[in-house]
């Protein structure tokens, strides 16, 4: 670190040195030039001559005619003469003091044509005392040698490099230092902590050795220590770490991160709030629930679950908000982690928002809640696919078979995926009054339903697959294919 | 009968692989307080590496470490050496399958952060009492 410090310091001078030079130096000795080459130059763009013979005619008139004359380099039928005959009348052109290289890349009439754009817009948009300085820094832009153009843009790009090098340097500097005094805090805190769960030291022994608590970022630190002590550890510290957290005021902290205008620290204060200060986060998570972040809203929501075991879903009955799938997963994770007593879902069935219903029905499938059955029926009537799939879901793996017949109504007004699932209910379901509903799937079009009513047929009984038999040998369907597919234990 | 016991105890040697420091220092603290001499491991390689060196009686190792993770730490320990070294893993992750996988691979007990410390201790005893 120590050699690349020198290094900059060294590039530094040297570029400083550089731009001296090119400031104090190079104008004064480009003005001295700059007249006698105009003169002369210009007088030849004017007659839309080659600039690359332009650019050797500057020592002597002899040499220009000698050149002039060779008509490899002349353009044909261009007047040449007037160099030869008026060459001082040309010295008043519009281009007299411009640069023959600007001239060179860019052509007369574009150099003149930018020169006008420019001054006029000066004329337009700049105020009255800035107009003269511009007007001089466009005169000096297009006689100024180029050369001194290009040094200029490469010291700024040098300057640029440099600047950039060394906030990168600082940055990574300064990045370190934190990394390593985090560390170094971080251990000390959990060694203080440690000694003082495990009994080694007293509370006010402990309470000296937690220094530096008044500086905002120490107290970040230690709210992290208690937060994974906390997140780790069960027994008698688990209920000591809540105790630290509010005797040392780390709780006004995360309140006041809590309700910071950035959702990531608000996140960091829910959670620091949610297993730290369980009493002050219920009361501060039930503004987020509905907020507009959909993170801090899982944040809310999750540690609502853990906060409320009592009745962990209650806050689905006020949410304005979609459910997320995310959301649900977190939730049940946190539910079945601290095991919480389960509740009736069928409160949520009735949610105007459809992931809650969703939510509603997944949870009673999963524990088996087979006193929701009417409530399932009514669902099958929904207008959204993915509930009508659930409910015919339910009805399946809880084997009610009082929805049997509903689930048989709906089938035609159903979507591909749906009457598979409702074929699938028929095998666990189904009995010998379903055969014919199933036959007559099999004789339709659909590959996937056909297989997965032979399926259905050939697992509910007996019966069932003499019927596939009878089928096969009196229509050329060529079950036996599908039958060899469904009974392969791949499949 | 008490003191021929702690005796034994002292003897002992437990070996804790665990990533996350603060979790490492406190079984440390709470198993030197019981008189057993501890060596830590960082990760599954330098678990491996101590296991080779030293004459280990308990392995409490996590599962998701560096380089190597505790899964495939029980497996090279059961299929190539220390047969019978007991193992005890203690993982945040306890899904039913993951727990199933550590048995299935020669685990010897599992315990599910958050843990408490006494029963920590009490499942040491226990698993060494099972090796004597």
């Amino acid at each position: 670190m120590r050699s690349i410090n020198l290094k900059f310091n060294k590039l530094i001078k040297y570029h400083l040195l550089f731009v001296c030079l090119i400031v104090f130096l190079l104008p004064k000795v480009s003005s001295g030039t700059n007249y006698a080459d105009n003169q002369t130059d210009t007088s030849i763009t004017n007659n839309n001559l080659p600039s690359v013979i332009s650019d050797t005619l500057d020592t002597s008139l002899k040499e220009r005619k000698i050149i002039l004359k060779d008509s490899s380099v002349l353009v044909p039928g261009e007047p040449v003469t007037s160099i030869q005959e008026h060459p001082q009348e040309k010295v008043n052109s519009p281009h007299n003091n411009v640069n023959k290289i600007v001239l060179w890349l860019m052509g007369d009439k574009n150099v003149a044509e930018y020169k006008i754009r420019l001054i006029d817009y000066g004329n337009d948009h700049l105020p009255l005392f800035l107009r003269k300085y511009f007007m001089r820094f466009v005169e000096k832009t297009y006689t100024y040698p180029i050369i001194i153009l290009f040094l200029l843009l490469i010291s700024g790009l040098i300057l640029n490099v440099t600047i950039v090098l060394l906030v990168m340097y600082f940055t990574s500097k300064t990045k370190n230092h934190r990394e390593r005094y985090v560390r170094i805090y971080r251990n000390h805190y959990e060694d203080v902590l440690r000694s003082f769960l495990f009994g080694d030291i007293d509370w006010d022994l402990a309470r000296l050795k937690l220094k530096r608590l008044k500086v905002p970022l120490n107290r970040k630190i230690l709210t992290d220590v208690l937060l994974v002590f906390k997140e780790n550890l069960r027994g008698e510290m688990d209920s000591q770490i809540p105790q630290i957290f509010l005797k040392l005021g780390l709780e006004k902290d995360s309140i006041k991160l809590s309700k910071s205008i950035f959702y990531f620290r608000r996140i960091e204060g829910l959670k620091a709030l949610t297993n730290l200060d369980p009493e002050n986060a219920k009361v501060i998570i039930s503004n987020y629930l509905n907020d507009s972040h959909i993170t801090v809203r899982t944040e809310a929501q999750v540690a609502y679950v853990r906060l409320h075991p009592e009745n962990p879903f209650e806050f689905l009955k006020t949410l304005k908000k979609p459910f997320t799938r995310w959301t649900q997963l977190s939730s049940f994770y946190i539910f079945r982690l601290h095991q919480i007593p389960v509740p009736s879902f069928t409160d949520y069935l009735d949610s105007e928002i459809p992931t809650i219903r969703n939510f509603g029905l997944r949870m009673i499938i999963f524990f088996q809640q087979l006193e929701n059955a009417p409530a399932i029926f009514k669902l099958l009537d929904s207008p959204f696919e993915m509930t009508r799939y659930l409910s015919i879901q339910a009805i399946n793996d809880l084997r009610l078979y009082d929805g049997k017949q509903l689930i048989k109504n709906i089938y035609q007004g159903e979507t591909e995926k749906n009457k598979i699932e409702i074929i699938k209910a028929l095998k666990n379901i189904g009995d010998e009054a379903d055969f014919e509903f199933l036959e007559s799937i099999i004789l339709s079009d659909s590959i996937s339903l056909k297989t997965e009513a032979c399926r259905s047929l050939y697992y509910i009984n007996n019966l069932g697959r003499e019927r596939l038999n009878v089928l096969n040998q009196n229509s050329d369907l060529e079950i036996d294919q599908f039958l060899a597919h469904v009974t392969n234990s791949r499949n | 009968m008490y003191l021929s016991d702690k005796i034994i105890v002292r003897m002992k040697k437990i070996l804790v692989a665990e990533d996350n420091r603060l979790i490492l220092e406190t079984i440390v603290h709470s198993l030197t307080r019981e008189g057993y001499e501890i060596i830590k491991a960082n990760d599954g390689k330098e678990c491996l590496k101590v296991m080779e060196e030293n004459e280990i009686d308990l392995l409490i190792t996590d599962l998701y470490m560096p380089y190597i993770n505790g899964n495939e730490v029980i497996a090279i320990l059961r299929d190539e050496r220390k047969k019978n070294t007991p193992i005890l893993v203690l993982s945040a992750a306890g899904a039913e399958d993951i727990v199933l996988k550590a048995f299935e691979l020669g685990a010897d007990d599992f315990m599910i952060k958050p843990f408490s410390l006494v029963e920590l201790n009490v499942r040491v005893r226990k698993l060494l009492a099972m090796k004597r």
